[in-house]
């Protein structure tokens, strides 16, 4: 166990936090997709663990446990849209790349079921991440006309998991 | 619905896709009060997920550790005149600031570099460009790279596998079921990081914008090469990675690379660079070439006595009448002249040695002494020039010393509408100079049209002259003395010729 008042207390928290920097900040980008609030959020991880009177520094799981609050504090709708995942991402077992791995590929499922249009347009726009512009051009439409099918191609693929989400509840 | 600047309502769309947006250039995106639109923005977080993982940035790490060494501050009373300590590093701010380090330019460039050189390995999707000077743009190819220190392999859109494991390079067809094993040090790659990064180290550049690339906000570079012509270079600052190279303007030609994907120090399976032919496949060797470690040893290989360089190889292939020189980004090959010099129609006409010279993008070719030298990579200009010192490449759009005594009345709709034909496919012949000078000829003895054999023999033309723009071709039988054709529409290699003039016999 590393701990925060061993006499060589700069060495354990270089050592704990180089063990667990990337794949935190990996795990709250991976849930946020966005640079500047990963960053943010990864950082209020860490102060708010060594603001804490411990004598240890908190394990993995701990700081991902807190990352997650945290968005949840910021971000209150969350709670809602992912507590279908909630039960896997809870598991201490299941480590950050599993986890991430699992959540993709049922993406990716629901992006198949998609008319091939809407499929496109998501992948385009922001799987590639594709200016409206450049998403345009490539699939030959206006840039308006983009704008309509990432909303519409959107609201399908939350029909799609709602639906599946029904169907799953219906066989517990 | 969100309020805009203006107090004026967003629409649901309008709303996400300023989200998308946001996420997509990597900036804190609004999210909306609206629950509908909110699940609509979580549900767009996790599509984005499906992206390549993205590393945070060394400074992040390193700024973040900092903050966290320092203790949590109690409640201390502040000072009210500046400390000592801050005072020195105030100056020292100062120093930083006019010193020319203190250049974000030189930082990134810095950084990028350090970056790259620490790099074991990646993965990508390279797409590769090209735009002529009319500013037409057309996607050459897309190919998937694997690289591990000097093991490189390529997979291109026909399924088509390249691989060079640093002691063998085959490429594998599938279709075919055939692996032709090939010569190791003729290995180009587009694109190299290592090789771009270190020459934005070096030479002269500077920052000149900020673009939207593949989804990533990048920091646009102009590198001015000495005695070359500047390009640019697109740096993601969060990675410090290369995404996006744009070469010149060469030879009305200018291509741009780029990383539509790309992971880095990811798993590479080792079976990657693993050579191991399937059952089944047909192993062709065109690898005649041996290495060997002194040029003393290829002379004796090669029974031939080469034209040297002042720079040394990096490697050196010899075999029966046949030199190899690789430097790597540019390779040299010397061997016996047994045939006549046949030029490509589709090459630039130079001079080098006292004859012809072949111009071909990235490629000289040229007859000296008892030797038949080609150069090709990036250097070719600069190391041809070291073995033909009078060599002579031509420019494009001179005006040439002689010119047509009956000019040819053109239609330009006409010629666009061919330009147009052979762009999809049709009559490829009106891109050679040659039979588009031939045909020409042969309807001037036979104006009803040719049918049969063809009233003039084929090897009575010969290319006096071809910059790339102009050609004149001089044919020794017939009515017609000498044909000038010129790339109306397109002055490259994909631009169709016509007669614009003739001298009668």
């Amino acid at each position: 166990m590393v701990t925060k008042k061993s006499p060589s207390n700069e060495q354990s928290l270089e050592t704990w936090y180089q063990q667990t920097v990337s794949k935190l900040y990996r795990f709250t980008y991976a849930l946020l997709q966005n640079r500047e609030e990963a960053e943010d959020i990864t950082q209020e991880a860490y102060l708010r663990c060594l603001r804490k009177d411990s004598k240890e520094f908190p394990p993995y799981p701990y700081l991902k446990k807190v990352v997650r609050n945290l968005i949840y504090d910021r971000y209150r709708h969350w709670q809602i849209s992912n507590s279908q995942n909630e039960d896997l991402s809870q598991s201490n077992d299941v480590s950050a790349a599993e986890e991430n791995w699992v959540n993709r590929t049922l993406i990716k499922e629901y992006m198949n079921q998609l008319p091939e249009q809407y499929r496109q347009v998501l992948e385009l726009r922001i799987v590639e991440g594709y200016s409206r512009k450049e998403t345009a051009e490539r699939m030959g439409r206006s840039e308006d006309a983009i704008r309509g099918l990432q909303y519409r191609a959107l609201q399908t693929l939350r029909d799609i998991f709602h639906t599946s989400k029904r169907t799953e509840d219906s066989y517990l | 619905m969100k309020l805009n600047e203006h107090n004026t309502q967003f629409s649901p769309d309008v709303e996400l896709d300023e989200f998308i947006n946001a996420l997509n250039q990597e900036r804190r995106p609004n999210e909306s009060n609206n629950e509908d639109i909110a699940e609509l923005q979580s549900l767009t977080r996790k599509i984005k997920n499906l992206r390549t993982p993205l590393e945070q940035s060394e400074e992040f790490s390193r700024q973040l550790f900092q903050k966290i060494q320092i203790p949590p501050k109690k409640d201390i009373p502040r000072k009210r005149f500046l400390p000592w300590s801050a005072l020195v590093a105030s100056i020292l701010v100062g120093v930083f600031l006019i010193s020319p380090w203190s250049h974000p330019d030189k930082d990134i460039v810095l950084a990028m570099e350090q970056t790259v050189q620490k790099l074991q390995n990646y993965h990508g999707t390279l797409e590769k460009v090209s735009t002529n000077e009319a500013g037409e743009s057309q996607v050459l190819q897309r190919i998937e790279i694997w690289s591990e220190g000097n093991k490189y392999a390529t997979r291109n859109e026909d399924g088509i596998v390249t691989v060079n494991n640093g002691e063998r390079r085959w490429k594998s067809q599938p279709k075919s079921k055939e692996i032709t094993l090939l010569p190791i040090y003729l290995d180009p790659h587009d694109f190299d990081l290592q090789e771009e990064a270190t020459k934005a180290q070096q030479y002269p550049h500077k920052i000149v914008g900020q673009d939207s690339i593949a989804g990533h906000s990048t920091t646009r570079l102009e590198i001015d090469p000495p005695g070359g012509l500047p390009y640019y270079l697109w740096i993601d600052p969060r990675t410090h990675m290369p995404v996006q190279l744009q070469t010149a303007m060469q030879k009305s030609i200018q291509t741009t690379y780029t990383f539509v994907t790309l992971e880095t120090n990811t798993e590479i399976p080792i079976s990657t660079f693993n050579y191991n032919p399937p059952v089944g496949y047909q192993i062709v060797d065109q690898n005649q070439d041996k290495p060997v470690t002194t040029l003393a040893k290829a002379i004796e290989v090669s029974g031939l006595t080469p034209r040297e360089l002042s720079e040394k190889p990096k490697r050196i292939f010899a075999s029966p009448y046949r030199i190899v020189l690789d430097f790597e980004d540019t390779i040299v090959t010397e061997s016996l002249l047994t045939t006549p010099f046949v030029i490509s129609p589709l090459a630039t006409l130079g001079q080098a040695a006292g004859g012809p010279l072949e111009v071909l993008p990235d490629s000289l070719r040229w007859q000296q002494n008892d030797l038949e030298i080609q150069v090709q990579g990036q250097r070719a200009e600069e190391l041809a020039k070291q073995l033909a010192p009078d060599m002579v490449i031509p420019q494009g759009n001179q005006i040439l010393p002689n010119q047509p005594s009956v000019k040819v009345a053109i239609d330009m709709d006409i010629v666009k509408n061919n330009q147009q034909q052979v762009d999809s496919g049709s009559s490829p012949w009106q891109l050679d100079p040659m039979q588009v000078a031939f045909t020409f000829a042969a309807l001037q003895i036979s104006p009803s049209g040719i049918n049969g054999t063809p009233p003039l023999d084929y090897d009575s033309l010969k290319v006096s002259t071809n910059t790339g723009t102009d050609a004149v071709i001089q044919i020794s039988e017939g009515p017609v003395k000498t044909v000038y054709v010129k790339r109306l529409i397109r002055q490259d290699q994909s631009g169709i010729w016509t007669v614009v003039g003739y001298d009668p016999r």
